[in-house]
């Protein structure tokens, strides 16, 4: 039997990620609600559904975690937030090739944040479901690591359960950044493992393409204390000590639309052909060839 | 007004599509030099520009633009051109980007069709990075809090899988961290209602939903019935929530099953609550939760298509669904992989409207590169996208005439997404995503179950890659169903102008499906 309440389980989503006061005339469709509040003051969250994720309000693109554990749910600064991934989370490395990209021997013991909640264990997605973000862009947003900072790797993988090898979405042992993209109104889970206990300081980006072409981007750091024995405290005054790449930028199709902008065609051109000569040193786990996207930010961070 | 120009633009193609006296730009002509990539933007540039341009493309007719490179001709053309026009998005082959980025005068607009067309409405659909990803994502879901039971957060709701009828086995489970299965319905084991099922039942809390794999072994017309109760508390009676049938069209045409079909976007079984009742809750749209709407599994079909077709591993871990190298028809758990990296796909002038929003970019480029013509551009440019309005209707009122049971695309590779997304013909399965990537005999399993079980009466080939396609071919002709031409990136010597493009695919789709 998978019981869900307790050691496998369910993903709470849209339905409690969403307080929606006054369900729409059919009852059946489901929003976010826009007002939903940001709290003020520190947390530590160590159980229970969070997300990070975008939020444009007022002209402002923001990165924030969305806190489900709080009744009302609420919204809160990434520098309020320590996300404690307590010893409950602790899963060996099986002796199985297929997960040699974790970087320990098997057996080793290892923190995992799993794709599906362990009651035990705080359970950390991503959601492009803010409906101001929703409402301001067309496709998605890209959501980039920039550098890791902590005592062992940190690998972000997906289990597609289709019979196919695990799909490593970030990878603190390769070069940055490591750009991901994520679909509009998508919410989405997967599995962190953490390779030692201690504190770690993940450094992303969020950049989308407004409706209007407009480009906008910001970056945050997710404090994380890994292991019971890891003080809360240290994870709160942690400082990024490591230089980050560039600002990371998907080319702007307004930068190619314009023809009588004389500069911006030049820029594209510039774009692919520098990125032409670097792509192929970045080449990202299991994936086929060179991506645009990629390209462009090899030439932001190379400029 | 019109006619000469388009006379001048066939006369131009036919000049290049003989290869006699190819046109070549120079600095010796009056008129603007405009390089493109392909002859299909060359085309398109021709009825915009008509005798105020002269245009040449660097991928000749009959050549595949993915693996073209450029001779000392095409450098030399790019060095007089005016302006360029590539489709970009990985179209080309990085050789013919290069080529345009390295040679092209300073201040000369290279412009990229795909990407700057989504400013004039162009519609994009990401590429699909994992074709076995691009299914229904199928999940469980409990709605309504049960508050009227007295239930709450911990309160438990029992979903129970009680029989599946079927061709082969039905195993609905979740892959955990590292790779351990969990079983959610398992019917190699048979369901037991003496013990409450309790092998084949989900736990959920009121309000939560999860996903899992749903796994078939043979294909086929599946029947999964599953009654739901709802455990306020331990120790006390469940209250029974219902129950219902939910079907899956495994491999097969989910059509000849009847009802709405639901083929893409999130879908899940859903036990609301506090209507006490099953149904199927689902968004084909999109992914996220935000417009899920009520499907009354009685006039539902599920799709589980060959695409998603996998052989079991080998390794440990798998055996509950057969033995290594064993068919599989599978709905994933996540689907995020079926596109993580943004990709479009830059195909889209298979979408008439699309190449409309290319023709409106072409025109305006070409204002600014020659604003004496701006008014010439402009009506050349309308009477075009009227030609174009007409064509898409014509495109569109032809396949929708093929009957939906016959009405599925098989190419070699995956170039026709916006055909299929346009007017309606899914793409049941290609040979391999794109021409550079060889098959394996497992791409040659999928093809071959895919038109078998489909009942596929023909398969498409892009004439410029019939040299390399044999596996397309030679399955067909094990399966005994016809070989036809459609027209993906490049044209030849029967069809040289975007427009008869178009008409012919639509024709052939309708002849060879009919």
């Amino acid at each position: 039997m998978s019981q869900l309440t307790n050691s496998i389980v369910a993903v709470l989503t849209a339905a409690t990620l969403a307080v929606a006061p006054t369900p729409a005339p059919d009852g059946l469709t489901q929003t976010l609600d826009p007002n939903q509040s940001v709290a003020s003051g520190r947390a530590v969250l160590e159980k229970g559904h969070v997300d990070l994720g975008p939020r444009y309000r007022d002209g402002d693109w923001t990165i924030q975690i969305h806190d489900d554990t709080a009744v009302p749910p609420v919204w809160r600064k990434l520098s309020d937030v320590v996300l404690r991934v307590r010893d409950a989370a602790v899963e060996r490395v099986p002796d199985d090739p297929a997960y040699a990209f974790v970087g320990q021997p098997p057996g080793t013991p290892v923190h995992v944040v799993p794709q599906t909640q362990n009651q035990d264990v705080v359970w950390v997605g991503w959601n492009t479901q803010d409906p101001g973000v929703m409402a301001a862009i067309s496709r998605g947003v890209t959501m980039n690591l920039l550098g890791v900072q902590g005592p062992g790797g940190v690998v972000v993988y997906l289990q597609s359960g289709n019979l196919g090898a695990p799909q490593v979405l970030w990878d603190s042992t390769k070069p940055f950044p490591q750009p991901l993209w994520v679909e509009t109104n998508t919410h989405t889970h997967a599995n962190w493992i953490f390779a030692k206990p201690g504190v770690y300081l993940v450094a992303v980006e969020f950049t989308a393409e407004l409706l209007d072409g407009k480009q906008v981007t910001g970056r945050e750091t997710l404090r994380i204390a890994v292991g019971d024995s890891t003080p809360v405290d240290d994870a709160f005054t942690a400082v990024y000590t490591g230089s980050l790449p560039g600002t990371g930028a998907t080319p702007s199709p307004a930068a190619v639309a314009e023809p009588d902008d004389g500069g911006s065609p030049l820029l594209v051109g510039v774009l692919v052909g520098a990125g032409a000569v670097l792509v192929v040193a970045l080449i990202w786990v299991l994936v086929r060839g060179a991506r645009i996207r990629r390209r462009a930010l090899d030439q932001e961070e190379s400029a | 007004m019109r006619a000469p120009w388009s006379a001048m633009a066939v006369v131009a193609v036919v000049a290049l599509s003989g290869c006699t006296a190819p046109v070549a730009l120079s600095d010796s002509d009056g008129r603007v030099q405009v390089v493109t990539t392909t002859g299909i933007l060359a085309d398109l540039v021709r009825n915009v520009g008509g005798n105020r341009v002269v245009v040449d493309s660097i991928v000749p007719d009959n050549a595949d633009a993915h693996a073209y490179e450029p001779t000392l001709r095409d450098v030399r053309n790019v060095v007089y051109a005016d302006v360029a026009f590539s489709n970009y998005l990985l179209l080309e082959a990085q050789n013919v980007i290069k080529a345009l980025d390295a040679n092209l005068r300073g201040g000369v607009p290279n412009i990229s069709l795909a990407e700057g067309a989504t400013k004039y409405a162009a519609e994009v659909i990401p590429l699909v990075e994992d074709a076995s990803l691009d299914t229904v994502w199928l999940g469980m879901r409990v709605r309504g809090t049960g508050r009227q039971y007295g239930a709450n957060r911990s309160s438990d709701v029992l979903l129970s899988a009680t029989d599946v009828s079927g061709p082969g086995h039905l195993v609905a489970y979740l892959t955990e961290s590292f790779g351990d299965p969990d079983f959610y319905v398992n019917s190699t084991d048979g369901f037991d209602p003496a013990d409450g099922y309790k092998d084949d039942t989900a736990v959920l809390p009121p309000d939560a939903h999860t996903h899992m794999s749903w796994a078939f072994t043979e294909p086929g017309v599946y029947r999964l019935t599953m009654e739901a109760r709802l455990a306020v508390a331990q120790g006390e009676k469940p209250v029974e929530l219902g129950r219902q049938t939910f079907t899956f069209a495994v491999g097969v045409d989910p059509h000849s099953v009847g009802g709405a079909v639901l083929s893409a976007g999130h879908a899940d079984i859903a036990v609301d609550v506090d209507q006490r009742r099953l149904y199927l809750y689902a968004d084909p749209h999109g992914g996220g939760e935000v417009h899920q709407e009520v499907y009354d599994p009685a006039s539902t079909v599920i799709e589980v298509p060959t695409k998603a077709l996998k052989q079991v591993p080998s390794g440990r871990g798998y055996r509950f669904l057969g033995r290594p190298g064993d068919k599989v028809y599978q709905l994933p758990q996540a689907v995020l992989g079926r596109h993580v990296h943004g990709e479009i796909d830059p195909h889209l002038w298979q979408d008439v409207g699309n190449a409309q929003s290319y023709v409106e970019l072409i025109r305006d480029t070409l204002i600014g590169v020659d604003p004496a013509g701006a008014m010439e551009y402009r009506r050349n440019a309308d009477a075009y996208l009227a030609e174009l309005t007409t064509l898409d209707t014509y495109v569109a009122e032809t396949i929708a005439s093929i009957p939906p049971a016959s009405r599925y695309l098989v190419t070699t590779h995956d170039a026709f997404g916006y055909l299929a997304h346009a007017y309606g013909i899914p793409v049941a399965g290609f040979v391999t995503p794109n021409p550079a990537v060889e098959p394996s005999l497992a791409d040659r399993v999928k093809l071959t179950e895919t038109i078998r079980n489909l009942r596929v009466r023909a398969v498409f080939l892009e004439p410029n890659l019939r040299a390399r396609s044999s596996t397309l071919v030679e399955v067909a002709k094990e399966q005994g169903v016809r070989v036809c031409p459609i027209y993906g990136d490049a044209f030849d010597q029967d069809v040289d102008t975007y427009v008869r493009m178009m008409r012919f695919n639509a024709d052939s789709l309708k002849e060879c499906l009919s």
